[in-house]
């Protein structure tokens, strides 16, 4: 089985930082598995994420379904449902909850297109399958940290992309909203789509098929059964 | 009469309309520094006109909308925001401005590279009014064709990126637009004053509702009230235009304010009945 996301000895460089990100980074992930990316703040996992979707530059080979990104930005994109790292929208957003989903559907359609009804009801459907139907037409910045974070996963899902890139989905959500959060995350892996995360807790870390430790730009992957994320830090930071 | 006001009429219109139709993507993006900016980009464009020997209000109007259309691919390359750049450009503009004046000789003070500063209410041709009417056309166009495109990248524009939409061009789009828009409405109300015509209605708007999509239909209407409104008062009180048009737009925003969902206060007594307990 060919891999879906993949990345072989990539290097990769924000504008104006600082060195590289990404020093050679490798990693595989197949149809339908749930894969986590940890390790320290600043190491290089939202970079990999943004090397998959285009967003940056990079040397080395980053495939997704087989087509390296940087030749087929527009095409890569139309399979990957994204989650950004700690995007909140501030009370004044001006856009209904509704609305945010439906966008994952614009790509789909041509500016002189219509968007049928079909699509709201689709993005609606998927809003009330993660609990949030009755806040479908509450403005996005009126809805609490969890219930945003869920609705843009509503919105990575309605895209109808195989690969869904959740980047920190848990931060700054309470142990409820986490779990309920995880469990959807979870439901997504069951339907058969792959999922790649970064995390820093260790809510569906047992759950995960694969898992790679980010340090320094450079990727390690853990081998199965993970144990507790404290341990794996302390081996592999060595401290 | 009416042939030396009515040019000033169609083009108060037009400037309102159009001034409030993009504002709303201005206030969204923030661009408070963009009035002033172009306003002096204008203003060095004439003064670069008047040195060279070229009709004033066309070189202001190509020199303003030249450097709008370069503020996307000049913040993408420097990675500044587009606001810091327009910070920079306004001295740098405004020097340029009066470097232009200093090597023309005899200019005086009634040039029109000045009077673009505060606007003339008699100095509004039709020529004015027929590239006010391109200009709104197209923004019209531009933001009904584009409707969710538009919408998208103003929202969130990493994630409009993601779904597939060309949020960049789209934003370095409404970036010229904005330019065009405002050097086109100076001739009317003046450099210093245009601010007012792109955030005060898209404010006004803002204050009553929460969707961009009804901010976009509403704060052109509030535009098109306010700039006749000042048109109407500047005429009627002998007011300099854009005094009397920042005048009626403040208007018009403080009655929005006063009507603002907003500004409702739940009813705790309502939502909490019994006496008010203090701290044991």
């Amino acid at each position: 089985m060919d891999p879906v996301l993949e990345l072989t000895g990539v290097w990769a460089a924000y504008p104006g930082g600082r060195g590289a990100a990404l020093r050679g980074a490798y990693l595989r992930l197949f149809p339908g598995e749930l894969g986590l990316l940890m390790g320290p703040n600043g190491a290089g996992k939202t970079t990999i994420l943004e090397v998959f979707l285009g967003f940056l530059p990079y040397r080395g080979r980053a495939k997704v379904l087989g087509l390296e990104v940087r030749d087929h930005v527009r095409e890569v994109r139309k399979h990957l449902g994204y989650m950004p790292q700690a995007l909140f929208f501030p009370p004044d957003t001006p856009c209904r909850t509704l609305d945010l989903v439906t966008m994952g559907r614009f790509g789909h359609y041509r500016p002189w297109q219509r968007l049928p009804r079909a699509e709201r009801e689709r993005a609606f459907s998927v809003l009330s399958k993660l609990g949030l139907g009755e806040k479908a037409d509450w403005p996005i910045g009126q809805l609490s940290g969890g219930q945003q974070r869920k609705a843009l996963l509503a919105r990575a899902l309605v895209k109808g992309a195989q690969i869904i890139l959740l980047d920190e989905p848990f931060a700054s959500l309470d142990p409820e909203a986490r779990m309920d959060l995880a469990q959807a995350i979870l439901g997504i892996r069951a339907e058969g789509l792959t999922v790649l995360a970064v995390v820093h807790e260790e809510d569906i870390l047992s759950q995960a098929d694969r898992a790679w430790f980010v340090r320094d730009g450079e990727t390690a992957e853990l081998s199965r059964p993970f144990g507790r994320l404290s341990e794996i830090w302390l081996n592999l930071c060595g401290r | 009469m009416w042939a030396l006001i009515l040019p000033s009429f169609v083009a108060g219109s037009l400037a309102g309309l159009s001034g409030g139709l993009l504002g709303v993507a201005a206030l969204r993006l923030r661009l408070s520094a963009l009035g002033y900016a172009m306003a002096h980009a204008a203003f060095a464009g004439a003064a670069l006109g008047l040195w060279l020997g070229l009709p004033p209000l066309l070189t202001a109007f190509l020199f303003a909308s030249a450097l709008a259309a370069l503020l996307g691919p000049i913040s993408e390359k420097t990675g500044l925001p587009v606001d810091s750049i327009l910070a920079i450009l306004f001295p740098l503009t405004m020097a340029l401005g009066f470097l232009f004046i200093t090597l023309t000789p005899g200019l005086p003070l009634t040039s029109p590279a000045l009077t673009l500063f505060w606007g003339s209410l008699l100095g509004v041709g039709w020529t004015d009014v027929f590239v006010l009417a391109g200009i709104t056309l197209v923004a019209l166009g531009f933001v009904a064709f584009f409707r969710r495109e538009v919408w998208a990248s103003l929202v969130e524009r990493r994630l409009a990126e993601e779904a597939g939409i060309p949020a960049r061009w789209i934003l370095w789009a409404l970036y010229f637009l904005l330019g065009a828009g405002v050097a086109g409405s100076m001739r009317l109300v003046g450099g210093l004053l245009v601010y007012v015509m792109l955030f005060l209605p898209a404010s006004s708007a803002a204050q009553l509702v929460l969707d961009l999509r009804r901010q976009f239909l509403l704060a052109p209407i509030f535009g098109v009230v306010s700039t006749l409104g000042g048109v109407g008062l500047s005429f009627w009180a002998d007011l300099p235009v854009g005094t009397a048009v920042a005048l009626a737009s403040c208007g018009v925003f403080l009655f929005c304010w006063a009507l603002s969902p907003r500004r409702r206060i739940p009813n705790l007594a309502e939502q909490f009945p019994g006496p008010a307990k203090g701290p044991n």
